[in-house]
C-alpha cells in the first residue's frame, strides 16, 4: 500500500507522503488505495510511539510527521496511536526547546518543523516550550537575513521552510525579520533561469525553489508584491495550498498569531482550528 | 571488493549478466515530468537491477551489481537492502562489509543510506568490539566535519546499543576545546551527562561558562548551562555570578545580550514572585532596545507576557 521513490523501490514512508500530496494537488486522491496505503503507514508504528522509514527500521521524527501527515490527507489518522506517536516526538524535546531525530539528537530545524508539524496534527501543540523554542528558531536569523538549521552553521534558503513554518505554527511569525528574509530568498533566485538555490549564486534546484516559494508566502510577499497576479498561500502544517487545506477539511491545531499588529504582510487566513496564546492544554482525549 | 575503475568494472559486470535481458526504465507517458540525465553506465546497470529486483536472484553477481550501483548513487535505499539480502543469503562476513561501506562512506559522508547500513550490521553482529571499532570510526569522520548530524545520530546508536559510554566525556571535552562553538558536542556532552553523572550540574555550569565567557556571543554554553540552572540552585546562582560579570555598561551591547537572556529565564523560573518576573521583563526590554533589537518583536511579546503574569500574581496577593 505504500509508495516508493520511482517504479520498482521499495516502499518508504517519506515517497508515500510525496504521493499523495502530489495526487491531492492534482485532485486525484480518489486514485490512491486508500485503506491500503494507511495500512502500511500503520504497519510502520512501533510500540513507543515512533515511525520507522521502511521494513527495515531506521527511526527518525521526520517519519513521524511523514506518516501524520499522509495519513491525516487521506482521512485516517485513527489507524494508528496518535497519542503515542506525539509521546515519541515529546520524547525528542531537547534542553534548548528544539527537537532532534531521536530522543538525545541535536537540535535541528528540519527535525523541529517535523516535530512540532507532528505535534499540530496529533492536537499536542501545546506541549512545545513555545518561549524556549521561539527564542531558539528567531536566533537562526544571520545577519545577512537568511536563517540557518542550527547553531553556527551558514544561512540555507530551506530553512526558510522549515523554521519559518515551525514559526507560523507557533503563532510566531513575525520574531523573525521578515523584509530581511524576503530579500535573502530573492538575492537566491538566479537570474538567467528563474530558480532559487540554496545560497546567493550558487546553482538552483527544485527543492530550494520550492522552499525559497513557500518561504515568501508565508511572509505574505506574495500577497503584497503580486497582489495582481493569481496565486496561492501555502499551507504550514501540511506543505499544501490553503485552499487546499480548506477543501479536503484537514486540520490541525496551531497557536494563532501573536503579534498582528506588527505584522509587515498581510496575515494569512487560516483554515485550522485556533489555540489561544495563553490557553491551558486541552483536556485528554 | 575489487578496486577495478569503474568503468572497467561495469564491463566486466555486463559479461556477467549477459544471460540476463536488462529491464529499460519505465516511461511514464509521452512527455516525463521530471527526467533525471542518468549517465549511460548507471542506466545500464539499473537495468540489471531491475531485472534482478523481478527475478528475486540473491548472488555473488547480484552483490557485485549493488556495490557498483552505490558508487554512482549512494542514496539508492531500494540497492542498499538489496546488498543486504544478498551479504545475509550468501552468508558473507558482515564485518569485512563494514569496510567497503567505510570508503562509500568516505566519499558521501551527508548520505543516510551508508549509516543506517553500517547500523544494521553492528546490530546484527551485535560484538562490543566492533561498537568500539565503530567509535573510532565515527571519531575520523567527526574530524573532518565536527557537525556531521548523521555521525552523531550514529554515535548515539551505537552507544546506546552497545552501551559503551566510557571516554565520552573526554571526547566532547576535546572537541569543545578545539572549537567551542560545536553546537553538536554541546548537545551530545548533554546526553552524556545525563547519562553518566546527573548530579554535576554545578561543575557543568562552571565548564560551560568558563566558554561562554571567552566568547559570549557563543549561545550554545550559554545555553547549555541554564539547563542545568534551572533545576540546581547552586547551578543557578555559579551562572548567576558568571552572567553579572558582563552584565555592565563597560561591555559591548552585543556581548551582553546572551547572559541578558539568562538572566531572563532564571528570573522567570520564580513563577510564584512578581517581582522576578518584573525583573524579568526588564531584561526582555534591554534586549529589545539595545542588546538584541533584531529580535526586538520576540523580545517586546516576552516583555508583555512576564508583565502580565505579573500584574495577575501582584492584584491576586
Amino acid at each position: 500500500g505504500g509508495f516508493g521513490g520511482s517504479e520498482d523501490q521499495d516502499p518508504h514512508v517519506l515517497y508515500t507522503l510525496s504521493a499523495v500530496q502530489v495526487m491531492a494537488l492534482l485532485g486525484r486522491l480518489d486514485r490512491i488505495d486508500g485503506e491500503a496505503a494507511a495500512r502500511y503507514v500503520a504497519s510502520l508504528q512501533l510500540g513507543d510511539g515512533s515511525f520507522t522509514g521502511d521494513e527495515w527500521g531506521e527511526i527518525d521524527t521526520r517519519f513521524s510527521y511523514c506518516a501524520l501527515s499522509t495519513l491525516a490527507i487521506l482521512g485516517k489518522l485513527d489507524a494508528v496511536d496518535l497519542s503515542g506517536a506525539a509521546r515519541f516526538v515529546q520524547r525528542c524535546k531537547n534542553f534548548d526547546g528544539g527537537y532532534g531525530a531521536v530522543p538525545g539528537a541535536e537540535s535541528h530545524a528540519g527535525q523541529i518543523f517535523c516535530c512540532v508539524g507532528a505535534l499540530a496534527i496529533a492536537g499536542e501543540i501545546h506541549s512545545v516550550d513555545r518561549d524556549m523554542l521561539g527564542w531558539w528558531l528567531s536566533e537562526r536569523q544571520c545577519d545577512g537575513g537568511g536563517l540557518n538549521g542550527r547553531p553556527e552553521k551558514q544561512s540555507d534558503v530551506c530553512y526558510s521552510w522549515w523554521i519559518l513554518a515551525s514559526l507560523c505554527m507557533l503563532g510566531c511569525r513575525h520574531w523573525i525579520d521578515s523584509s530581511a528574509l524576503a530579500a535573502f530568498i530573492l538575492e537566491c533566485q538566479d537570474r538567467d533561469d528563474g530558480g532559487v538555490a540554496d545560497r546567493p549564486n550558487n546553482v538552483p534546484d527544485v527543492f530550494h525553489t520550492f522552499f525559497g516559494i513557500g518561504g515568501l508566502s508565508l511572509l505574505g510577499w506574495f500577497d503584497q508584491h503580486a497582489i495582481e497576479k493569481p496565486h496561492r498561500n501555502i499551507d504550514p502544517v501540511f506543505a499544501l495550498p490553503v485552499d487546499l487545506v480548506r477543501s479536503l477539511n484537514l486540520s490541525a491545531t496551531v497557536y494563532k498569531d501573536a503579534d498582528e499588529q506588527a505584522a509587515l504582510f498581510a496575515t494569512m487566513p487560516r483554515p485550522h482550528l485556533d489555540v489561544a496564546p495563553d490557553a491551558s492544554p486541552p483536556p485528554a482525549r | 571488493s575489487p578496486a577495478l575503475p569503474p568503468l572497467m568494472m561495469s564491463a566486466l559486470l555486463e559479461a556477467t549478466f549477459s544471460d540476463v535481458e536488462a529491464v529499460p526504465a519505465p516511461t511514464i507517458g509521452p512527455r516525463e515530468v521530471v527526467p533525471i540525465n542518468y549517465p549511460e553506465e548507471y542506466a545500464r546497470l539499473m537495468g540489471y537491477f531491475r531485472a534482478v529486483m523481478a527475478s528475486g536472484e540473491l548472488s555473488q553477481r547480484v552483490l557485485a551489481l549493488t556495490g557498483e550501483i552505490v558508487e554512482y548513487n549512494a542514496a539508492h535505499y531500494s540497492v542498499w537492502a538489496l546488498r543486504r539480502k544478498c551479504l545475509y543469503a550468501l552468508e558473507e562476513s558482515l564485518r569485512e562489509e563494514l569496510g567497503f561501506a567505510e570508503d562509500v562512506a568516505a566519499a558521501n559522508p551527508k548520505n543516510y543510506q551508508i549509516w543506517y547500513h553500517r547500523r544494521v550490521l553492528l546490530e546484527k553482529m551485535d560484538d562490543k568490539a566492533d561498537g568500539r571499532n565503530e567509535l573510532e570510526f565515527i571519531t575520523r569522520m567527526l574530524a573532518s566535519d565536527a557537525k556531521n548530524y548523521h555521525a552523531w545520530s550514529h554515535r548515539l546508536a551505537v552507544l546506546e546499543h552497545f552501551d559503551c559510554w566510557d571516554g565520552e566525556l573526554e571526547l566532547t571535552e576535546k572537541l569543545l576545546e578545539a572549537d567551542a562553538w560545536n553546537n553538536s558536542a554541546w548537545n551530545h556532552r548533554h546526553t552524556v551527562v545525563r547519562r553518566l553523572a546527573p548530579d554535576g550540574a554545578v561543575r557543568e555550569v562552571e565548564f560551560a561558562t568558563e566558554k561562554a565567557l571567552k566568547a559570549p556571543r557563543n549561545e550554545s554554553p550559554w545555553v547549555y548551562a541554564l539547563s542545568f540552572a534551572k533545576s540546581s540552585p547552586p547551578a543557578a546562582a555559579a551562572l548567576t555570578e558568571a552572567c553579572d560579570l558582563l552584565l555592565h555598561p563597560g561591555i559591548e551591547a552585543a556581548d551582553r545580550a546572551c547572559p541578558r537572556m539568562i538572566r531572563l529565564e532564571l528570573f522567570a523560573c520564580d513563577v510564584d514572585s512578581s517581582e522576578s518576573l518584573e525583573l524579568a521583563a526588564e531584561c526582555a526590554d534591554k534586549l529589545a532596545e539595545e542588546e538584541d533589537p533584531f529580535r526586538r518583536l520576540y523580545w517586546a511579546r516576552r516583555a508583555d507576557t512576564l508583565r502580565t503574569a505579573a500584574d495577575q500574581l501582584a492584584s491576586a496577593s
